[in-house]
């Protein structure tokens, strides 16, 4: 059923990744807690997570664009300090192999899920009080592609914890996004998760 | 305990003190060439253009909070203040006349630097013609007048303009010799051109600029600047080689590797530039000299089959 997922795609070995893995881990734990403590998982689901209103869903993108900043600027701390150490024959602290996965991951989280999701969450907001609309066109699509984002975007942090990242940058072009060069997986999340952002525009 | 606490201590020490010390490597801003020299000329001039705008403007930002705070009663109150034509005079003025400056010296220095122009040597020497081969992921050099190949290593004598004519038998990567100046695209079934001097000796690191995959970080060699005698001796040594490059050869030398160490091929199959430009090109590679389209002899083409 799981293919060829097994559970050697999960980097035990990477100190770094156990590290991160277990510190989202209480995060996570804590804000469902905190959640679950205060009783406010019926007023989230109908006030936030179902809602049509464009103001809501505005500044959900903009959560989630927050959220994508931080995976993308702890990226490119991690690239910044690998650039400053590996120099004059030094390697660094970083092997090629995790390096050009970082910088892949940092190119696709900030153009996709901070840059397009941040722009996003601003057109919501504004263009519907500009134009004097009392929401936009499709207000149930507009809910559905937030949630679309929102998945493609766990999609593509999964790999932070299971398998790899893509290594080809950002831009992905061929043929060095092809099988021949890269693994071609995690590709499919990206395309998929644009085309829902294109129509939430509408 | 406590050793291993000092040790990461002097351990993070060392890792700040290099972070403040990576900037120390500027090769561009060390050129070695006429090229590298015009392009850190461009760099300089372009940056003090800009900094005659932002110097000022840091400096009153700070001088105008520092003396109109509140608690300074002696400065002067213009609650009324809307305009001044003097102050409009330097704010548009000034920044006009840097975009005009800089407009110009960009354009006088897209042509003056342009890669496709040959350059010309004091000496009068005759140019030295390299074909470069960007593969997975080592650099091929092929000197078609001597007729010898070389891998991961440059040679080139000094005060001599080198022309390159640069490919890929893979995917696209960049050519650049930071000490030398100019970089340029490496693409398969395409030529780009690339012409540099170095005119001092020395042994210059070279790049590719590009991010090409798995063996991308490894893919560096050395350009050695050597004069006549010692370039003569080189291209003599090459020549002892016991490798030769040809279509049977080619395939196991393109097959992807890291790190690949220098090599030396005594002689090269006349055409195997061409011939790798043309796989990608539908057997056509375009002549140099009129610019027209030519079809590659298929025999060549053949022998050295496409990777996929």
């Amino acid at each position: 059923m799981l293919g060829r997922l097994s559970l050697s795609a999960i980097p035990l070995d990477v100190p770094i990744l156990v590290g991160t893995f277990i510190g989202v881990l209480i995060v996570g734990v804590a804000v469902l807690g905190l959640i679950t403590y205060y009783g406010k998982w019926g007023y989230l689901w109908k006030e936030w997570f179902t809602s049509v209103d464009h103001k809501r869903l505005a500044v959900m993108y903009i959560v989630l664009a927050l959220v994508a900043l931080a995976r993308g600027f702890a990226d490119a701390i991690m690239m910044r300090t690998q650039l400053a150490l590996a120099y004059a024959g030094n390697p660094g602290y970083l092997p090629p192999h995790h390096y050009d996965q970082i910088f892949s991951a940092h190119g696709t989280i900030m153009i996709f899920f901070l840059a397009m999701a941040f722009m996003t969450g601003l057109f919501n907001f504004i263009v519907p009080l500009q134009i004097g609309a009392r929401d936009v066109a499709y207000p149930f699509l507009n809910n559905l592609s937030f949630w679309m984002t929102a998945v493609a975007f766990m999609l593509v942090n999964v790999s932070l914890f299971i398998g790899e990242f893509s290594q080809c940058g950002w831009l992905a072009y061929p043929p060095l996004s092809e099988m021949q060069f890269s693994l071609a997986w995690v590709l499919t999340t990206i395309s998929g998760r644009s085309r829902s952002l294109v129509l939430a525009r509408c | 305990m406590k050793n291993k606490l000092l040790a990461r201590t002097a351990r993070l020490g060392g890792l700040s003190s290099a972070l403040l010390l990576a900037g120390c490597e500027l090769d561009v801003l060390d050129p070695k060439g006429p090229v590298g020299e015009g392009i850190k000329t461009l760099i300089t001039t372009s940056v003090v253009a800009m900094l005659i705008v932002v110097v000022p403007t840091i400096i009153l930002t700070l001088w105008f909070a520092w003396q109109y705070r509140q608690s300074n009663t002696s400065a002067e109150y213009l609650p009324k203040w809307s305009h001044s034509n003097k102050i409009e005079v330097v704010i548009w003025g000034v920044p006009s006349l840097i975009i005009l400056f800089l407009a110009v010296i960009t354009y006088q220095t897209c042509h003056s630097l342009d890669p496709y122009k040959p350059l010309e040597a004091e000496s009068n020497a005759k140019p030295l013609h390299v074909q470069v081969v960007a593969q997975d992921w080592k650099w091929l050099f092929i000197y078609p007048e001597q007729g010898i190949a070389t891998v991961n290593q440059l040679a080139m004598p000094v005060n001599t303009p080198v022309d390159f004519d640069i490919t890929s038998d893979s995917v696209m990567n960049s050519f650049f010799i930071p000490r030398l100046g100019s970089m340029i695209y490496a693409m398969a079934g395409m030529q780009t051109q690339l012409h540099l001097l170095a005119s001092e000796p020395g042994d210059y690191m070279g790049e590719s600029a590009n991010y090409s995959g798995r063996g991308f970080s490894d893919m560096r060699f050395h350009a050695l600047a050597m004069s006549n005698d010692e370039f003569n001796a080189w291209v003599e040594k090459v020549r002892a080689s016991s490798e030769q490059l040809d279509s049977q050869t080619y395939p196991k030398l393109a097959a992807p590797s890291e790190a690949n160490p220098v090599e030396y091929f005594a002689h090269v199959e006349p055409g195997m530039f061409n011939t790798i430009v043309a796989k990608y090109n539908n057997g056509m590679v375009m002549d140099k000299s009129t610019g027209k389209m030519i079809q590659v002899q298929q025999s060549a083409m053949s022998d050295m089959n496409m990777k996929e």
